[in-house]
Order: structure tokens, then sequence, then C-alpha cells
């Protein structure tokens, strides 16, 4: 296997007294769109943040293209594209003004290709950034991470403020760069989006740790919902491989979530169950509820 | 070489819980059994399907190399994927070559089946009765319409 583009090793980080992140680990393939899902306060902002080493972790590493994060060379640099969660961009460039500003030290701009978005993505060139809208800001802080076509890209809950069209005209663009150029996208999410399309892997961050990862086909494939109906009271937590999330929705039902290559069979439950197919989105709403 | 059919021929949807590779994979099966693709015939490039649809490329590419270990399609070097000569065989079953290559369509239909069997508590013999009777009943019902 070929080295990994991203290798997050026990990383520890807090904010005063509070844990943020505990213990995470996690490791990315180049080529691969991992996306990171989770309620808000999970601590998926940190985690990309301590990724891109904009963030100090009290104990742990995260490397990028075989370098800390926290010491990443000019060349990785380039080879890096984010936009947060509220782009802050300087008001009183036009947009034009900005692109301009950007090619000339991103080392490999291409200015066409950047133009080419302002195109579909509709935006005004000439209109300076205070005037635009919030949506149309975080188009403008798209153009900016990807114009130079990096390998890899980090986004912070980035499309959720764009409409459906927009979305689609957004998320077909990062699949044709993922196409070109074998780029690797992380992207974080609490809202379905239509990202959840690119990624080839999934991650669950929950209260600072990863419940889980996998890739996004064995959500299809191997997960399936169970509805759980009893004839007595269920407990309020049930613990067993196979079982990956348990939530009681009254006295005597529940919803599971069950992973099929563990052998857990019916009759270890209490009760009749009614089996469905997870698609990605059961999965994310079953995990953040 | 032509290419009769455009990356929007294909209906991928995500939020079905089939993987999309595997509803991909479905479909170029079915276009080359209804004889909308034939042999030599181009399939679109994995980058076009991969806007068209949003849908991550290395998952257009992981359908179409599966297709290629079946011998329905042909890599060519620095071209687009073709339909290869075998294809019709292997997905439709002529009647030489035919049963095993149909079975292997059907083979993924009775895997579900035998997972959820599984799932189920059933063991082989409940299965392959239940299997019996259904086949047994679908023959009755064929007889009396005739």
């Amino acid at each position: 296997m070929s080295s990994p583009l991203i290798e997050i090793d026990k990383l520890r980080y807090t904010a005063g007294s509070n844990p943020v992140l505990r213990d995470v680990s996690l490791q990315l393939a180049p080529g691969s769109t991992l996306g990171l899902i989770g309620r808000t306060g999970a601590g998926k902002t940190t985690l990309l943040r301590c990724m891109l080493g904009l963030g100090f972790p009290k104990e742990g590493t995260a490397r990028l293209f075989n370098e800390s994060a926290v010491s990443l060379s000019k060349t990785a640099k380039a080879r890096l594209g984010y936009v947060p969660q509220t782009p802050n961009l300087p008001a009183s460039y036009t947009v034009y003004g900005l692109l301009q500003l950007v090619g000339h030290w991103q080392p490999n701009w291409h200015a066409d290709f950047a133009h080419e978005l302002l195109r579909r993505f509709e935006l005004p060139g000439e209109r300076r950034v205070s005037a635009l809208s919030v949506g149309q800001q975080q188009l403008l802080a798209l153009i900016l991470a990807i114009g130079h076509k990096p390998e890899l890209l980090v986004l912070d809950e980035p499309v959720a403020g764009l409409d459906p069209v927009t979305r689609r005209i957004v998320v077909a663009t990062l699949a044709e760069l993922q196409a070109d150029c074998n780029m690797s996208i992380v992207f974080s999410t609490h809202v379905l989006s239509d990202l959840e399309r690119l990624a080839s892997h999934l991650a669950v961050l929950h209260d600072g740790q990863i419940e889980l990862m996998c890739e996004a086909d064995d959500v299809r494939t191997h997960l399936r919902k169970w509805q759980l109906s009893a004839d007595q009271a269920l407990p309020e937590r049930l613990k067993r491989d196979g079982v990956l999330r348990y939530r009681k929705t009254s006295g005597k039902t529940a919803t599971l979530l069950i992973d099929t290559r563990h052998d857990i069979r019916r009759e270890q439950l209490p009760g009749s169950i009614d089996e469905f197919a997870v698609g990605l989105e059961d999965f994310v709403v079953e995990y953040l509820q | 070489m032509p290419q009769p059919v455009s990356p929007q021929h294909f209906h991928l949807d995500p939020q079905q819980p089939e993987p999309i590779f595997r509803q991909l994979m479905a479909q170029v099966r079915r276009l080359i059994a209804a004889g909308q693709l034939k042999p030599g015939d181009e399939l679109p490039s994995v980058r076009a399907v991969a806007a068209a649809h949003a849908i991550n490329p290395m998952t257009i590419s992981k359908a179409y190399s599966l297709l290629e270990s079946e011998g329905v399609l042909l890599r060519n070097r620095g071209a687009a994927m073709t339909v290869a000569e075998a294809a019709v065989t292997t997905t439709l079953g002529q009647e030489a070559a035919g049963i095993d290559a149909r079975l292997t369509l059907l083979t993924p239909a009775l895997e579900r089946v035998l997972a959820e069997a599984t799932q189920l508590g059933l063991d082989n013999t409940q299965v392959i009765e239940a299997l019996t009777r259904l086949i047994n009943k679908t023959a009755s019902g064929k007889e009396s319409e005739a």
C-alpha cells in the first residue's frame, strides 16, 4: 500500500479543561474521500484543524503527505485546499481582484480553471466580497481552495447553505477533480448535503471519538436496520457484537443498526423484528439521533 | 467507434440501498442484454459518468473494473472501454454457453435470499423447500392459465 495521505494517531485535544478530541486515530489513502459525520460539538472542526496543522493537539500526531501537520513545508501547503466553516474573505476586494491576488502567491494556480468556475457558479466578478451573499462567499472560498487543483481538499460543513441546484453543480465539479487529479476530499457534515455522493469512506465522530469508520459501500452492503417490538420493557442500553446502534423509540420498541458481518441472530433479542435495508441517509440519521 | 450510450442513460441513485457500483453494473448488463450496447460499442468515460451524476469516480471505476474482470467490458489503453465480443454470451447466455452464464446473473439475487434466510434463522433445507414450493406454485399457475 502506498503511504497514507493522512495519518492521525491518538490525537487528544482539550479546550481549557474540556476534552474535545479523545484518542482519535485514522488513516486515509490518496484518492479516498472521507465524510466526517457528527453532531454540532462532536469535535469535527477541531479534528479538521488539527489535521491541517491549525490546531495544536495536547497529545498524539497528525501527518499529511508524510509530514507533521504542525510544520508543513511550503510544497505540502501548495498541495492543500481548505474551506473553513465561515470563510473570512477580505471584504473590500472584488471577486476578480481576489482571484488575481491568490493567483499571485499560489504557485500552481490555474487561472483559466478559476474563471471557468466563476462562470459555472454564476458569481459576479466585478462585485465586492462585502456585497456577496453568504452562499456566494462560500462558493468563492471554494474556488480559492480548488483553483490550484489540490491533492487534498478539506471542507468544513461547506455546502449546507447552498440551494440544491448549486449544490449539485459543486458536487459534480468536485467529482471531476477527483477524476482528473485523483483529488482526495475530507469533509465534515451534520446534515445530508449531496456531498455523501462523493464519499468513499465515512467516519462517525461522537463526543470527541471516532465511533465508526467504514467504506461507504459497506453501509449499503452489510448494514441493516432492525425495528424491534417487544412484549416487555426493553433495556436502556444494549451492547453486543454487530449492534452498531441501539435506540429506544418507546418503552417496548427500539431501532437497531446491525452489521450483518457479525453473527447476530434475531432470537437473541426479545420480541419481533422487521428488517430494512440501510441507505446512506438512514445511516447518517441513525447516527445523529 | 460508436458511443450509443450517454452518461445520462444510467440511473444512479445514492439513496438506494443497493451500492452504486452494483446499480451501474446491473444497468450495463441489461443494456447489453437488451441489445442497446453491442460488442465494440464504447462506454462513456468514468469522468463523464462521475460528473453527470455527481458521484465519486472511484465508484464508477470499480463497476467498470468488475465488469472487465467478468469479461463483459474490455479496457483499451488510452481509449474508452468497449463492450467485449463475448459480453453477450457472458451476460445473456446463448444456447450453448448459456446456463452457467445465466446462473451467474442470478447469483446476486440468490445470495441475498441466503443472507436473509440466515438472518431469519432458517436452515438450508427450509430454504430449498420454500423455493421448491414457489417453483411448483408458479408452474401450476402457468398450467391453469394454459
